[in-house]
């Protein structure tokens, strides 16, 4: 009786064995496609967040990056893009995580309502403009900046704030972000936008930045990205805010810490990490609960990270008072100076 | 006016939690100062640390202390929210105030000059180093106010009092409303149920303490129990007390019948006694009682009498011819005719056996003892018939009467008397009366 018992419970015991190492050695393929390039914080964040919030150990990732930050030639991404599409026929990964909007725009779109589950990070546009809404296998996290919050602590900071400016670069994603800024603006009536810039150069950058120093109390910047020089390359965002830094008395706020980090005074900032994380979450759902990507909600991160730059703060002669540095992200220095 | 017992457990219990509060608090007073004392003291330099830390973090980032915009509401920061603490400051080396939070009162007004921090006697003072980053050693300062520490104990111990007094009340008020329902409505119910108790009703049967589940039930089932053979006890005690009654009165009718029985008896002995059985007279015995009490009578109150003694003649003659039964009889029946013959007042004795005496009261005069005398003669004289014969007997009177000249006692009397009987038998006369 004792032996029959032991053979079956043997019996059991192997094949659960079995079974639990077969499925630990059937590792998931995820592709993913930045916008940009992945030696920049922001797309490494977002990466370590989805692979934080997917919490597999058997997952084999391939990445294809973009890099369109550095490269505006539409040509050179649909090269990069190419690479990503036929990675995804050779390959069959089980998903497909893009970060930002070109990522989207290049790679994804091209995929809605196919078997190949998407999750996305960081769009800033309109989810339908990439036909993710009412899609049956795309779902991920919208990138809305934290106006408000970014606002109030700027008047934390300098209480006298009425007028602000923004200044956006020409790339078409940024035209989302207006809107949404338009829309919240509203919510703060003794604040008011008196100046909306596209720059497309930096000379053009810099008479806009120099014409509004008496105009408005303080300036947001959020496209740095895709603005040339004279012989139209993009020029390194960390120089145009250097140049910021060095020349401009007025305060400036954005939502990214990577502009903080700079030069820009303040920043309610959009986590990268928190990005990724809720993406790593959607993308745990489809592959291990089997949820269908059109049953998991478009979302959003709730909360920003604010932070300020002490440097740009002394540049700026402010006595800011140390609550501040103490409570927040506080940038010791500008990052082109260290 | 007596005191319940349930007041007195409730007097009390009321004292021994009143003491026994008072020890804890007492205990508890000395203890929470202390833990207060040190509470403050450790929250202080949690504080003051968390100050350094935070200084540290402003050091680190570049700022110098003269660049710590703000840090005054830092401190008034860290004293709010520090319970305890009422002051705190940045100082450097030589004791000079940089930032500081808002003064005390006291403190505003010891300072000698307000940009110096002065330490205080009053005061728990507490000071740690900030880490070196300029040539100056800075410090953060911070104060526990000692008054103030006694005053939030205060504070404290005047909300534990009121709710010990509260704790206590309620207490009291159950263990009166416990003891009024569990004691003294119960005994009240044992008092007015021994009050009512009728043994004879065989109350309790229905009483409520029977229905409680505690010692009193036992009380009340015992005490009936006890009730019950009290008063079986009380019946055969009422029986027997109706038995013993009956005995008793049977034993008195009995011993009254005995006493009558036992009177009559003795009357009869006592007659006996003093009656001579063959006449029917009284005997010597009687004589004597009786005459010495008339003869003091009658010297008191002048009431005379006068004694006649009488001996038969011939009876010896009777007795020894015809026999002591012929005696008897003649003596029988001459007692039988002297006492038909006598007054109601007179009396007759048999003092010899053939000697009488006769007491004559209340004589009218000579003439009247004469006639006495004369009827003694006729009734001895008339024939008496025994046995076939005629008896014949005679009789010598001796009369002696007491006058007012007399002085003499019962004995002279009738001594006289004798004389005068003697005198007649010898002279053969039927009387002779006594001239002394």
């Amino acid at each position: 009786m004792f032996f029959r018992f032991a053979i079956v419970f043997y019996i059991i015991f192997l094949n659960l064995t079995t079974h639990i190492l077969a499925n630990e050695q059937q590792s998931l393929r995820i592709l993913h496609v930045p916008s940009y390039h992945m030696s920049w914080e922001w797309n490494s964040s977002q990466l370590q967040g989805f692979k934080d919030g997917l919490s597999l150990s058997n997952v084999e990732y391939k990445i294809v990056e973009l890099d369109t930050k550095r490269i505006s030639d539409p040509t050179l991404i649909q090269q990069k893009a190419m690479i990503a599409k036929n990675l995804i026929d050779q390959w069959q990964p089980d998903l497909l995580y893009t970060n930002d909007d070109n990522a989207q725009k290049y790679v994804a779109m091209d995929y809605v309502n196919t078997t190949l589950p998407i999750v996305f990070s960081a769009v800033n546009r309109d989810p339908s403009i990439y036909h993710f809404s009412n899609s049956s296998n795309a779902t991920g996290v919208m990138e809305y900046e934290h106006f408000i919050p970014a606002i109030n602590l700027l008047r934390t900071i300098k209480k006298d704030i009425k007028h602000i400016a923004v200044i956006v670069d020409s790339d078409p994603m940024w035209a989302g972000v207006v809107k949404r800024i338009k829309e919240k603006i509203k919510e703060v009536p003794d604040i008011e936008v008196t100046q909306w810039y596209v720059a497309d150069t930096f000379t053009n950058y810099k008479d806009i930045m120099k014409s509004l120093q008496t105009k408005v109390d303080a300036v947001a910047l959020l496209g740095v990205f895709n603005i040339k020089d004279e012989s139209n390359r993009n020029i390194d965002f960390k120089e145009i805010l250097r140049w910021t830094a060095e020349n401009s008395k007025l305060p400036d706020f954005s939502f990214w810490e990577s502009r903080v980090d700079s030069g820009t005074l303040v920043a309610v900032a959009i986590s990268a990490y928190q990005q990724g994380y809720i993406a790593g979450e959607m993308a745990r759902k489809i592959l291990i609960d089997g949820v269908a990507p059109s049953d998991i909600p478009i979302n959003s991160t709730e909360k920003g990270e604010p932070m300020i730059s002490l440097a740009r703060a002394k540049a700026l002669g402010m006595n800011i008072d140390v609550q501040i540095f103490l409570n927040i992200k506080t940038k010791k220095q500008y990052d082109w100076s260290e | 006016m007596p005191i319940s017992l349930t007041s007195k457990i409730a007097t009390l219990f009321t004292v021994s939690l009143i003491l026994i509060t008072s020890i804890i608090l007492f205990i508890f007073t000395l203890e929470v100062y202390n833990t207060n004392k040190n509470l403050f003291i450790q929250r202080g330099d949690v504080a003051v640390q968390e100050l350094i830390y935070k200084t540290e973090r402003l050091l680190q980032l570049g700022l110098l202390p003269n660049e710590f915009f703000g840090y005054d509401a830092l401190c008034q920061k860290l004293v709010d929210s520090t319970e305890g603490l009422t002051y705190a400051a940045l100082i450097n080396e030589n004791g000079k105030i940089l930032f500081q939070s808002t003064p005390l009162d006291n403190q505003k007004s010891t300072l000698s000059k307000p940009e110096h921090f002065i330490p205080q006697d009053n005061q728990y003072l507490i000071k740690k180093p900030l880490p070196p980053a300029t040539q100056q050693q800075h410090y953060i300062i911070a104060t526990i106010d000692q008054h103030l520490l006694e005053s939030k104990l205060a504070d404290f111990l005047i909300k534990m009092l009121i709710y010990a007094a509260l704790i206590i009340l309620i207490g009291v008020g159950l263990v009166i409303h416990f003891l009024r329902n569990n004691l003294g409505k119960p005994i009240k119910s044992l008092i007015s149920h021994i009050r009512s108790i009728d043994l004879d009703s065989q109350q309790g049967a229905q009483w409520d303490l029977l229905k409680r589940k505690d010692e009193l039930s036992t009380v009340a089932i015992t005490f009936n129990a006890m009730m019950s053979r009290l008063s079986n006890s009380q019946n055969s005690l009422a029986d027997s007390h109706l038995e013993l009654r009956k005995l008793t009165n049977e034993l008195e009718e009995r011993v009254e019948s005995r006493t009558k029985s036992l009177n009559k008896a003795n009357k009869r002995l006592y007659s006996l006694a003093r009656t001579d059985p063959l006449t029917g007279f009284h005997n010597r015995t009687k004589l004597e009682e009786l005459l010495s009490i008339r003869f003091e009578h009658a010297k008191r109150k002048g009431h005379h009498f006068a004694v006649l003694m009488a001996d038969l003649d011939r009876f010896k003659y009777i007795n020894d011819n015809f026999g002591h039964a012929a005696g008897d009889t003649a003596l029988k029946t001459i007692g039988a005719r002297i006492l038909t013959s006598l007054r109601q007042r007179d009396s007759a004795y048999r003092v010899g056996g053939d000697e009488f005496i006769f007491i004559i009261e209340d004589y009218t005069n000579i003439n009247s003892l004469i006639k006495i005398a004369e009827k003694i003669k006729g009734a001895v004289e008339k024939p008496i018939h025994h046995d076939g014969h005629i008896l014949s007997l005679g009789v010598s009177t001796g009369i002696a009467f007491l006058t007012k000249e007399m002085k003499c006692d019962a004995e002279g009397l009738l001594s006289f008397a004798d004389i005068a009987m003697y005198q007649a038998k010898t002279q053969g006369l039927d009387y002779v009366i006594s001239k002394d």
